[in-house]
């Protein structure tokens, strides 16, 4: 992303977009990667937790990655929203929150 | 094909730069006192000279509990590090009545040493709560763990050639030189730095990760922590009194069940007769942290819960808790954490350098990059300035000075506050020359004015102290002279 942006509003709109999809947007994939993760996972209920939390800190990265290399700004926000609903859908079927 | 991954490529480098250049100075604090922190035990026991007596763990442990029973008797709980062949004091924090505090205790007495003073649990602290109150700190330091675990993916993404430029430094060539220092420093030990990264954010997954616990435990924290931790026994104080039983018999039974040295203690509502005592397994004697406990009865001496953790899942997250700690790690494997440790440190810092290098090489700087460049001399200097006169603090305040503990931090806060000040006000070619000699003689008074050698302990920290003095004074020196010019300007217009 570098010289051959125009720096105008579209760049300043696309890079805002971007910034946060990539930030709070990724670390919303990766709490719902996380629960979801958590409540299907074949592991008693505690042990569950730790493959849950430590592929949550990878997958984070990735959807940071991910949303700036999407291939428009919409994309990216639309992809880490789909991502994060999908992951937690999955995560509210599969029992969250515990009772 | 090449043309799109061109493009990703420049996306990454860009992501890298932005978000390094957004948590740097806060990356930098937490490597450097990370990196610190590798030898707290030590640095420890050079600030308290005076403190050389040693014990036995059993004696050491009746020792402090006795002083403890006199002195912070309505304290939650007193939590312990027993004596080991790194450290001669028993560490204990506890409440006497004021609040929290850390103190080393004497193995003999019991009593604190008469230097108080943090040791080396400053920078231990400082490196994941960087001195802000609870949980702000950490949710910080957590956040910065999470760029540098990205910083780490998109540098890799957006290099070239890891491989060539392992072997590629070429000096005295402005931004080029830069460039090559920042990238060997990431790449020779590249998987340290993700292994710190990634373990580190595991260590605060309670705070920045909590969504796994609440999908599968709600809000049953207490069946949670059970769960975790089946060798602790939780439970309310009854508002009883009852003295504490002796506890070196405790420790005994502990060692002979874990088959271990005991290391860390906790005794939660001392002098009820809901006292809880639980012992846990020296970290030092595996990689995992916690890796097992047995919990104690105060008032009676019984045994209430025994446990290794023997699960799979929970060993994996003891171990990773245990690389990222280093407790386990032999003398030369500590000086292997504090090298790449220091390495990081210097790649986070010859980024943010590399930052403004890049950018005043083509053009003019911003007004924001002259702020950077400014706040780069006062926080890559003036941290490491706050260090020192924390040490030579250690040794400059008289010894029975009410709260001189907590006055020390003040004179590291302080001088570091001072530093960016100077940062601030001075041009970069001035700042950095002058904090680089501050530092340079402050490593050099902290090892001439309290040299400590009464063991080999005291002296490495002493003889580390000079040469990062001699180190420290070469970069002033060179800084002093003039900066040769860029043997190349390009403009905006060149590039576009």
């Amino acid at each position: 992303m570098g010289a051959h942006f125009r720096r105008g509003w579209g760049y300043r709109a696309n890079i805002a977009t971007r910034a946060v999809a990539g930030s709070l947007g990724a670390y919303l994939v990766a709490a719902c990667f996380a629960a979801a993760a958590a409540r299907t996972l074949p592991l008693p209920r505690l042990d569950a937790i730790v493959p849950a939390t430590m592929l949550a800190f990878l997958v984070a990265p990735v959807a940071t990655i991910w949303a700036f290399l999407a291939p428009g700004p919409l994309r990216a926000l639309g992809g880490i929203l789909a991502a994060a609903a999908l992951l937690a859908g999955i995560a509210w079927a599969a029992g969250m929150p515990a009772a | 094909m090449s043309a799109v991954r061109d493009g990703a490529r420049q996306a990454m480098a860009w992501l890298h730069g932005w978000t390094g250049l957004l948590l740097g100075w806060v990356l930098f604090v937490m490597c450097l006192g990370g990196t610190l922190s590798v030898f707290k035990p030590e640095i420890g026991r050079w600030m308290r000279p005076e403190t050389i007596a040693t014990a036995d763990r059993a004696t050491a442990l009746t020792a402090a509990t006795g002083w403890l029973g006199k002195n912070a008797p309505n304290s939650f709980g007193w939590y312990l590090t027993l004596p080991n062949d790194r450290m001669n004091t028993v560490e204990a924090t506890y409440d006497p009545g004021t609040g929290f505090v850390y103190r080393a205790l004497d193995p003999v007495s019991g009593a604190p040493a008469p230097r108080e003073t943090l040791g080396g649990e400053f920078f231990y602290r400082l490196h994941f709560e960087l001195q802000l109150p609870f949980p702000w700190g950490r949710l910080l330091a957590s956040l910065a763990a999470m760029v540098l675990l990205l910083g780490l993916i998109t540098g890799i993404i957006a290099h070239r050639r890891i491989f060539k430029d392992f072997f590629t430094f070429r000096p005295a060539k402005g931004q080029r030189s830069w460039l090559d220092g920042h990238n060997a420093l990431g790449v020779l030990a590249l998987p340290f730095h993700i292994m710190i990264s990634f373990t580190g954010l595991l260590t605060l997954a309670t705070i920045n990760m909590p969504w796994p616990v609440t999908a599968n435990y709600g809000q049953d924290m207490a069946a949670m922590f059970q769960a975790f931790q089946p060798g602790h026994v939780d439970r309310p104080a009854a508002g009883k009194p009852a003295p504490l039983a002796p506890l070196a018999p405790m420790l005994a039974e502990a060692e002979r069940r874990l088959g271990k040295p005991v290391g860390r203690i906790t005794v939660e509502h001392p002098g009820d007769t809901a006292a809880v005592v639980t012992m846990f397994r020296d970290d030092a004697r595996q990689i995992a942290y916690a890796a097992g406990a047995v919990s104690f009865d105060g008032a009676t001496g019984r045994v209430l819960a025994d446990f290794t953790e023997n699960r799979p899942a929970l060993q994996t997250y003891g171990v990773a808790y245990g690389l990222h700690l280093a407790r386990f790690a032999p003398l030369a494997t500590r000086w292997l954490y504090f090298l790449c440790g220091a390495m990081l440190t210097l790649a986070v810092a010859s980024g943010m350098v590399l930052w403004v290098v890049k950018r005043r090489e083509r053009a003019p700087l911003s007004l924001g990059n002259r702020i950077v460049e400014r706040l780069n001399a006062g926080v890559l200097a003036g941290v490491p300035i706050g260090c020192v006169a924390f040490l030579l603090a250690n040794r400059l305040l008289p010894l029975g000075m009410p709260a001189r503990a907590e006055a020390e931090v003040s004179a590291a806060l302080w001088s570091a506050a001072a530093a960016l000040l100077l940062g601030a006000a001075l041009a970069p070619k001035r700042s950095w020359p002058l904090l680089m000699t501050l530092l340079a003689l402050g490593c050099a008074a902290a090892a001439l004015l309290g040299g400590a050698f009464a063991d080999s302990v005291q002296a490495s920290v002493t003889l580390t102290l000079l040469g990062a003095a001699l180190g420290f004074g070469w970069l002033g020196l060179r800084q002093w002279r003039p900066r040769p010019k860029p043997t190349r300007r390009r403009t905006r217009e060149q590039l576009a």
